[in-house]
């Protein structure tokens, strides 16, 4: 196309340069034209003046032979004028340096002839004839001079005609020239656009069934987001067909989380960016979501306008779901190696790290990134020799497992090392033993000494375990009984020997004892009991390095321990049943006593009150002594009603619950004197000392001070200076309280009867009483737990002691 | 003696214990006329006019109960709830006659609704002068309530 339009510029150059020559011509030719035209003029000039001047010497010489006429005379001036006037003429239109000058000799012949003329005859012949010859001679100079610049115009313009003859041939020649090739190259032209036409349809239609063909979804859409073309591909990947889905819009395939994202991506290729490969996610027609890779172009119309996007995407769904799964594989492996707890490297056959746990990198205290792709030999140099290399070399040479326990020194570590190995691989477990072989060590010394305990108590067993549950020591000959050899659990970690479930049985307390604590249970196997201690051995730093597990068969114990339990609960059983029967018996004497003093009151009631009615009905005809044996009679009914008061009072007492207080004594004694000498106020002096406040049954208190109170006034009334002492002391754990009299006091050894109910040292008519009063006062005392106790001498007073202890907190 | 005028009624089993009684209130000049019943069932059925009374008007009520508490067949608790059970009785007074203040009756007595309760005591004068003033108290004093 480029070429083409050189050539065209090129022609139109061309043309237009010969355009310029032939205006360039045409000037020039106009211009000799012109010229030419002049000269033809100077040239007819010229001839005109010599007819002219033929014609005036004629009429001059026929003036001059014959005279004038005035015909002739107007003909005459009338040639002359016109002479005149060629002469004007000629002056202004002769160009030409010789014809001008020729001209102006002409003139001024010419005009001195007519001068002479007008004058007439003025000339001689001769000169006439002279002048006349030499104006001949220059006109016709003149006339010969004109014709020749005619005809050398004539010659310039055939000149002139003949280069413009050529310019036009070649011009034509050229026009005709770039018209046939501007018609061949249209016509070339027109032939190869049909060509390309054919060439595109074809083109697209292997396109289109490309685009068909492929497995990616393809289509475009508009910038509003209308889909427009929509490939067999999308309707596979989709499950949209192209009918259902040409006309809607794209966001139908965007899952709703992933609109903005699309909608900024959309702006991205409206500036007419690409987006290449991008993973992300779509919701087909049924609603799943798929994994897609989508590449997305900006289409441009003609003016490079754009006017929507292209997109394929390829369901990568599976491949994600792969990638993913492998992701996922991976990251439990290498979970799974970083989760044991030995050491674990990865060595390829060059001993090189290809892989390194955490926990190997803390046994070693290195990083991974110091390690990977290291030859081990060069990081630890001084395991070069040792039982590990030469496992590892072994084990990539004989592609066996190899294990070995090594002690590396300079970072003082025990290592168990077991090597796996795998091809171009090899896998080593590394445990850290270091803490196991110290406590091995330390065992190792008093291993005697547990060797001897053990073989010392029958039915026993000590076991001693390391921090990792591994048994280190186990001795004695309840081992048997487990089903167990010493070999077998020592050396190995509990859980790895013992049952799963037993194990998890006892892992509570070993976390226990390796928590410090020590503690001891008794447990029952087999129909054998036994007694479990748990002792945390710990070395000079307290640092807890071991167990010690004692087990003991108590069985004879815990059975004679078992007959107890059944004795006592036999007993228990027995005590209940016993009291059950006493309250009964309780009961029933409760019962008894009311219907005793209820029974017994009557009669007395009857004996008294009949003796009265007697009294006041026949006191006339009843005599003194008749009225003494009345009154005797009323008084010993009287005397047993308060008898039987007093005994009903005295069991409702000993029945009665302690409802105990802090009494204040001093207010308590007080109250009682005062209540005492109600009525009937004593004469006896009553001193009462600083008493302690106790815990005690007010109201039962109330009774025992009553009672000795009374006491002491009754047995004291009768002497000189009547005087009562009530005092109070602590002693251990009880405290003491007195009340003394100087009154008739009594022998000490009726003393044992003094507290029988009904038991009296005294005879009625001498000190009236019932004998139950200190009865009462002994009961209310053992009731709170304490003694009472007396001391007397006949005649010197008595002192009464009661004793209150402590309470024991339950 | 007409049953409907009775005012008071003892209702005691011991003749003796019932004897002393009346003789007391006769001598304190409470000559109020009185009903002796020998035990519960009795005076239920003189209260309630059955049995033996099933002829009494029972809509005129003694104005005092003295109510000995331990009698053969129906006892005193059982006649005192069987009094206040009934609207017929429930209003009138009941002195509770027991022969020692220790008896556990008492206080049943008295959750019963019995209005007092006097001590049989073995000597008779203090026995008497409990009875006279018990009934001034209750006879004298005592408005029936309407």
């Amino acid at each position: 196309m480029r070429k083409n339009r050189i050539v065209y510029i090129i022609a139109i150059v061309v043309m237009l340069g010969i355009l310029l020559i032939f205006n360039k011509e045409y000037q020039v030719l106009s211009l000799y034209a012109d010229i030419s035209d002049e000269n033809y003029r100077v040239h007819n000039v010229f001839l005109d003046l010599a007819k002219y001047e033929n014609k005036e010497r004629f009429f001059r010489r026929s003036f001059i032979r014959e005279g004038s006429s005035d015909e002739m005379n107007q003909l005459f001036e009338e040639y002359k004028n016109t002479i005149i006037a060629d002469l004007d003429t000629l002056h202004s239109i002769v160009k030409d340096e010789q014809l001008q000058h020729t001209f102006n000799q002409l003139k001024s012949r010419i005009q001195t002839q007519l001068n002479e003329s007008s004058e007439r005859n003025s000339l001689t012949n001769a000169e006439v004839s002279q002048n006349d010859a030499l104006i001949d001679s220059l006109l016709h100079q003149g006339i010969s001079r004109s014709l020749l610049l005619v005809h050398n115009n004539k010659q310039q313009i055939h000149k002139e005609i003949l280069w413009l003859r050529w310019g036009i041939l070649f011009f034509i020649v050229v026009t005709s020239a770039s018209i046939i090739v501007l018609f061949i190259g249209l016509s070339k032209q027109k032939s190869k656009r049909r060509l390309n036409l054919k060439e595109l349809k074809q083109q697209q239609e292997i396109l289109a069934s490309i685009v068909n063909l492929s497995e990616d979804a393809i289509f475009s859409k508009t910038t509003d987001g209308t889909i427009i073309t929509w490939n067999k591909g999308a309707e596979k990947i989709y499950g949209y067909t192209a009918n259902e889905i040409i006309g809607k819009k794209n966001a139908v395939l965007i899952p709703g989380d992933l609109r903005y994202e699309d909608e900024q991506i959309f702006k991205r290729i409206m500036l007419g960016e690409q987006v290449q490969n991008y993973e992300t996610r779509r919701v087909t027609r049924n609603g799943n979501s798929i994994s897609v890779s989508v590449t997305i172009s900006p289409v441009k119309d003609s003016k490079g306008n754009i006017v929507g996007a292209a997109k394929i995407s390829r369901d990568i769904t599976e491949r994600v779901q792969l990638q993913e799964k492998i992701r996922l594989q991976n990251e439990e492996l290498t979970g799974i190696l970083e989760r044991i707890t030995d050491g674990f490297i990865i060595l390829d056959n060059d001993f090189r790290y290809v892989f390194v746990n955490k926990e190997i990198c803390k046994m070693v205290n290195r990083r991974p990134e110091d390690l990977i792709g290291k030859i081990v030999w060069e990081e630890f140099p001084e395991a070069i020799g040792s039982p590990t290399y030469y496992t590892i070399i072994n084990a990539r040479d004989t592609q066996q497992f190899g294990s070995s326990v090594d002690y590396y020194p300079p970072l003082g570590l025990w290592q168990e090392n077991r090597v796996y190995p795998g091809g171009d691989k090899l896998s080593i477990f590394i445990r850290d033993i270091s803490e196991q072989k110290r406590a091995e060590e330390k065992i190792a010394k008093s291993e005697k000494i547990y060797k001897t305990i053990a073989s010392s108590i029958p039915g026993s067993l000590i076991c001693i375990m390391d921090t990792d549950y591994r048994y280190l020591l186990i001795e004695g000959d309840m081992l048997e009984g487990f089903g167990y050899t010493r070999d077998e659990l020592v050396g190995n970690k509990a859980s790895a020997v013992i049952p799963s479930e037993r194990f998890n049985e006892v892992l509570p307390n070993l976390r226990r004892v390796f928590n410090g604590e020590s503690f001891s249970f008794d447990s029952k196997r087999n129909n054998r009991y036994v007694l479990n201690r748990y002792v945390p051995l710990k070395d000079e730093s307290e640092q807890i390095y071991a167990a010690m597990i004692v087990l003991i068969d108590v069985t004879h114990l815990k059975l004679a321990e078992e007959k107890i339990m059944e004795l006592n609960t036999s007993l228990e059983t027995k005590v209940a049943e016993r009291t059950a029967q006493l309250e009964a018996v309780n009961k029933e004497l409760e019962a008894f006593t009311y219907s005793v003093s209820h029974d017994l009151r009557a009669p007395l009631r009857a004996i008294n009150g009949y003796a009265k009615i007697v009294e006041e009905d026949y006191h006339t005809i009843i005599n003194d002594e008749g009225k003494r044996l009345l009154k005797v009679i009323k008084d010993n009914a009287t005397k047993m009603g308060a008898l039987i008061d007093e005994l009903l009072r005295f069991s409702k007492l000993g029945r009665k619950a302690l409802n105990r207080s802090w009494v204040n004594m001093n207010e308590l004694v007080t109250e009682v004197i005062r209540e005492m000498n109600y009525g009937n106020p004593t004469t006896v002096q009553i001193n009462i000392g600083k008493l302690h406040t106790v815990p005690v049954d007010k109201t039962l208190m109330h009774h025992v001070l009553f009672n000795l109170i009374s006491n002491a006034v009754k047995y004291s009334d009768k002497a000189n200076h009547p005087m009562v002492e009530i005092n109070s002391e602590k002693k251990d754990s009880s405290w003491i309280f007195s009340v003394k009299d100087n009154g008739v006091g009594f022998d000490m050894k009726y003393a044992d009867k003094l507290f029988g109910v009904f038991q009296r040292l005294h005879s009625e008519s001498e000190f009236p009483g019932t004998g139950v009063g200190l009865a009462i006062v002994q009961r209310i005392i053992t009731k709170h737990g304490g003694n009472v106790w007396a001391n007397a001498e006949l005649n010197k007073g008595a002192q009464f002691y009661f004793s209150i202890p402590e309470q024991q907190e339950n | 003696m007409q049953m409907n005028e009775v005012e008071i009624l003892l209702i005691e089993d011991n003749m003796n214990d019932a004897e002393m009684t009346i003789r007391s209130l006769t001598k304190n000049n409470i000559l109020n006329p009185l009903m002796h019943v020998k035990d519960g069932e009795e005076a239920i059925d003189f209260l309630f006019g059955t049995g033996s009374y099933s002829d009494r008007d029972t809509s005129v009520q003694p104005h005092l109960i003295l109510l000995d508490l331990k009698m053969p067949k129906v006892n005193g608790i059982d006649v005192l709830k069987k009094l206040k059970a009934s609207e017929l009785t429930r209003k009138i007074p009941v002195v509770v006659l027991t022969s020692s203040n220790e008896n556990p009756d008492i206080k049943e007595c008295y959750a019963l609704g019995a209005n007092s309760y006097i001590v049989k005591p073995v000597d008779f004068d203090s026995f008497s002068r409990s009875i006279s003033q018990l009934g001034f108290y209750w006879i004298l004093l005592n408005q029936k309530p309407v």
